[in-house]
């Protein structure tokens, strides 16, 4: 009897080692948003009217969807993680209506964006948090990196940008301990806290409307969770 | 003794450090909850966008009231503090007086506290005991 206990125990023990060691390799999260529940653990935090964030279910496939009518939210999902441990941030979205053109106002760009991803490394105070926003617009050319005009220490990196692959749902990887470091020029051992999705038309008066799935916090580049859903 | 004292300021080491500590207790405490507080909806909202829009202004709002209630506040508590150290100071002064007079040769010299005094007890003691020093020199 005392044998067979013994014998479960340590099965246990291997299966739990085996699984976490397995998850560790693969990836920290994965929001694969395919239940109608999957917003449940998410925040939002409304700034300029309500952004409509839902989980759109196409049979078993699900994402989110935003609809902005001349609003800003922004919806994020609390999670400490070391970047340096999981630098992988891979996401899909799609971008079906987007904003107005940028125009400047009293010697600021005003910009509104279809839709942003964003990290968020939290501080002991205001300015010692760090912000890299993962930005798709319309007008920005890919790659580009700017200071947001809101705070210097808010990010924004174009990863895709005009409107040639509206309606299309694009894959999306960065490697977010890398792009801290070109970002804010030194190398970060601190942790992330957040991670955020944004759809704002607000600033521009106008409608922005577009689709997020698949957000994988990760190890290793490249590692496909789920089968590409091009059916969506 | 009823009469009041006209100088507040006893003794300006010991009076100064104690209104000192007391005015950095006032400031810090608050100091530290405030900061609890910042820290914490800080870390609830975490988006830069709210922080900037929503937190920021009110914290203006709470910084401007801060900073016009801070020194009444400091004023309407150190100086009844400042009064009160006046009470313990005060006989403190008289207690070192006296016994210089002592010193000196002088029996006949009493401490004399005003009303509210701190440290009555221990005046009463002292009193006391150079009364049955004074009888016992009379009786030699």
């Amino acid at each position: 009897m005392s044998r067979l206990i013994i014998y479960t125990l340590l099965v246990s023990i291997a299966l739990i080692a085996c699984t976490v060691s397995f998850g560790d390799a693969l990836y920290l999260k994965h929001f694969s948003f395919n239940s109608r529940d999957d917003l449940g653990k998410w925040s939002e935090m409304v700034l300029d009217g309500k952004v409509d964030y839902f989980i759109d279910l196409k049979g078993d496939n699900g994402f989110v969807h935003a609809d902005s009518k001349k609003a800003c939210s922004v919806i994020f999902y609390k999670i400490g993680f070391k970047p340096k441990q999981y630098p992988i941030l891979r996401w899909r979205w799609c971008i079906l209506k987007f904003p107005k053109k940028a125009y400047f106002k009293g010697g600021e760009t005003v910009d509104d964006y279809a839709a942003r991803v964003y990290i968020i490394y939290p501080g002991f105070t205001f300015p010692s948090f760090r912000f890299i926003e993962y930005i798709w617009s319309e007008h920005l050319p890919e790659g580009h990196m700017q200071q947001s005009p809101s705070a210097k220490n808010i990010m924004q990196i174009v990863v895709r940008s005009g409107r040639d692959e509206a309606g299309k749902w694009v894959q999306e990887e960065r490697n977010i301990y890398e792009d801290f470091e070109k970002a804010f020029g030194e190398k970060t051992s601190r942790s992330a806290g957040a991670v955020a999705i944004m759809c704002n038309s607000n600033l521009t008066g106008s409608e922005a409307e577009a689709l997020v799935d698949n957000i994988t916090i990760g190890k290793e580049s490249g590692v496909q969770l789920e089968v590409a859903k091009d059916e969506k | 003794m009823k009469n009041r004292r006209r100088k507040f300021l006893v003794n300006k080491s010991i009076q100064l450090k104690l209104l000192a500590f007391a005015g950095l207790l006032i400031i810090l405490c608050p100091a530290v909850l405030y900061y609890i507080v910042y820290y914490n909806v800080l870390n609830e909202m975490l988006v830069p966008e709210a922080i900037i829009q929503i937190l920021f202004p009110a914290l203006r709002k709470v910084n401007a009231v801060l900073l016009v209630l801070t020194p009444v506040a400091l004023f309407m508590i150190l100086r009844p503090f400042l009064v009160y150290t006046n009470k313990i100071a005060g006989p403190l002064y008289n207690v070192e007086k006296t016994l210089d007079e002592i010193a000196k040769g002088n029996l006949d010299q009493r401490v004399k506290l005003r009303s509210g005094d701190e440290l009555k007890s221990f005046a009463d003691k002292m009193n006391l005991a150079l009364d049955t020093i004074q009888g016992q020199r009379k009786m030699y």
